[in-house]
């Protein structure tokens, strides 16, 4: 027997020898899973509408190049086009996930209901009503969906909500302890993030938001508010971290690569995100030194260049990036410019927002407003950008947590 | 039922015919994997990506006689997904053997068996692939074009070429005896 006949034989039991077939334990982890996950409709096949000698000629396989076949995916691919083109110019337009945006219907919650009211006519609508306690509505990017949280006896769902189809898109597995501040839309509306308890700890969740499979990221989250990454989303700012080594990190949902973003500033200093500007180089984070006072930070994420706006905390970027509403040293409201310089004051004295509330503030989709949840009145306000106008409309006064974003 | 009936029931939806599918092959793929990816952790989230995958694209499959190879696709680009992801992070390693040698080995001594593993790990886990899928699977040239989506002359070329690297890295381990034990995939 020659060499190479006898590696082949070797090889072939020897590959036998290391694997033998067994059933693994995490079978029924697959089917479980599997029975949470919408299959894809058929028609969203490509290979579906070919014929299948044209299927064939993708699989790249050796035959001769069939013109005729080729001519035929050609008229059919400018059938698809001229019919995309038709879906799409048919579909109401949406608006960017980042950016200025008009400004649409503004939700909350009531009465454990789910509410809209018109910012401008002040027509209000129960959007989601029953004899479940529902809370916390967050609009998604897009403003076509919202995500709120439905208790139940075991915790809390999340539900997606199509407010076009009135319908339930999906609602999760009950979620232990939830913190609402971390409720998060990707931009492309497929995923929200959602903080949690499982296993005794804090567990950054993602959900996909057609299907509700809830998937924990496995990363040492801690609490806190959460932003997705402009402009593509797939990467997500959180607090988190063991012993000493607690920071601002950053975690690639796709490939589950952590990057750190920045560490308090010191022993017993402390550390807390504020978002991203729009073109997602800069990550916004305040810092408490430990000693009881306050920096806000804007960061280049790829240079390191930073710009430190002192004696301010519990920022909110603006739609456009330039600005930041956020509480001064006095705990007053003011307004800062995110390329340095002082934070001038707006509103009143007794006007101010809860800063531990990550939807403690509000930008209108077009930055001509701020919504704030007052924290010495209670209820919410509506204050212009500019500081000179504050008040609270009547279409304001049951309530008012999340603005929809609609095309300009 | 037979598996084509089971293949198209479960492209329709029906999520009970797909776990029956999942029970006849779930232990052969998860062998596959682990042959190919040398690592149990990695194999196991291969496996269960494959199946996650099939699950969702089942309705795009047009020929249910398919299945098979179409599976064992899903499972090798999962498998290389893997090993891509994993070239982007540390990751801990797995020192132990993928499994036991058992009694019934019949591979002939303990440093063949060795030179056999050492080579093996060298290779590209392309390469372990397609190795795997004719060897271990027991497909011919033309099932393992069908199952990676290449032509039949590029699966035998594959094949050849991984054949001759791993006689190359047992030759060469033959040269070296005192080298120690590769420890990465």
């Amino acid at each position: 027997m020659n060499r190479p006949e006898k590696l082949e034989r070797d090889l072939t039991a020897w590959l036998a020898d290391s694997a033998t077939p067994r059933v693994p334990d995490f079978t029924d982890d697959i089917l479980w899973v599997t029975a949470r996950t919408r299959q894809r409709p058929r028609w969203s096949f490509a290979q579906r509408w070919l014929p299948m000698s044209a299927v064939a000629l993708i699989r790249r396989t050796s035959k001769p190049i069939p013109w005729r076949t080729l001519g035929l995916i050609a008229v059919l691919a400018l059938l698809i086009v001229a019919a995309v083109s038709f879906y799409v110019g048919s579909q109401p337009r949406l608006p960017p996930a980042f950016g200025l945006a008009a400004t649409g219907l503004v939700a909350y919650a009531s009465s454990g209901d789910i509410y809209t009211v018109d910012p401008t006519t002040g027509a209000r609508e129960a959007i989601v009503s029953g004899r479940d306690d529902d809370r916390e509505p967050r609009w998604s990017l897009d403003g076509t969906r919202v995500a709120f949280l439905r208790s139940s006896g075991l915790g809390e769902a999340l539900v997606v909500f199509d407010v076009q189809r009135r319908e339930v898109v999906t609602t999760t597995d009950p979620l232990l302890e939830v913190d609402a501040d971390s409720i998060a839309w990707s931009p492309d509306g497929r995923s929200i993030a959602v903080g949690a308890s499982a296993g005794g700890l804090r567990v950054l969740f993602i959900v996909d938001a057609n299907s509700g499979a809830l998937t924990p990221l496995a990363v040492d989250y801690l609490e806190l508010d959460v932003y997705w990454r402009p402009p593509v989303g797939h990467q997500l700012m959180f607090f988190g971290g063991t012993g000493p080594n607690v920071g601002l990190f950053m975690v690639d949902v796709d490939d589950g690569v952590v990057t750190e973003i920045a560490r308090p500033a010191g022993p017993g200093g402390w550390i807390r995100p504020s978002g991203w500007t729009p073109d997602g180089r800069r990550a916004v984070f305040m810092r408490d030194d430990g000693s009881g006072r306050f920096r806000t930070h804007i960061v280049d994420v790829t240079t390191g260049a930073e710009v430190v706006i002192d004696d301010v905390a519990y920022g909110h970027v603006s739609n456009d990036g330039t600005r930041m509403v956020a509480l001064d040293v006095d705990g007053r409201l003011c307004v800062a410019n995110l390329g340095g310089g002082p934070c001038v004051q707006i509103g009143q004295p007794s006007q101010a927002y809860e800063g531990t509330h990550a939807a403690g503030a509000h930008w209108s989709p077009d930055d001509e407003w701020i919504l704030i949840r007052d924290l010495f009145n209670g209820g919410a306000m509506r204050i212009d950008s500019d500081g000179q106008n504050a008040d609270q409309p009547s279409w304001i006064a049951d309530g008012a947590e999340s603005i929809q974003r609609v095309a300009p | 039922m037979d598996q084509r009936e089971l293949v198209e029931r479960a492209g329709n939806g029906d999520h009970d015919a797909f776990a029956l599918l999942v029970d006849v092959s779930v232990a052969r793929l998860e062998a596959v994997a682990r042959l190919i990816l040398r690592d149990q952790e990695l194999a196991r989230d291969a496996v269960q990506d494959a199946y996650i995958r099939a699950w969702r694209d089942l309705p795009g499959l047009r020929d249910p006689e398919r299945f098979d190879a179409w599976l064992h696709r899903l499972t090798v680009n999962a498998c290389l997904d893997a090993v891509r992801r994993r070239k982007r992070r540390p990751i801990e390693v797995d020192l132990s053997p993928v499994m036991p040698a058992t009694i019934s080995d019949q591979t002939g001594n303990i440093a063949d068996r060795d030179q056999l593993e050492r080579g093996f790990r060298r290779l590209h886990a392309e390469q372990r692939a397609v190795l795997v899928l004719h060897y271990y699977v027991g497909m011919s040239a033309s099932a393992v074009a069908e199952s990676l989506d290449i032509p039949v002359g590029t699966a035998q070329s594959r094949l050849n070429r991984a054949l001759t690297e791993l006689r190359a890295a047992i030759a060469a381990d033959e040269r070296q005896p005192a080298e120690p034990r590769a420890v990465t995939a």
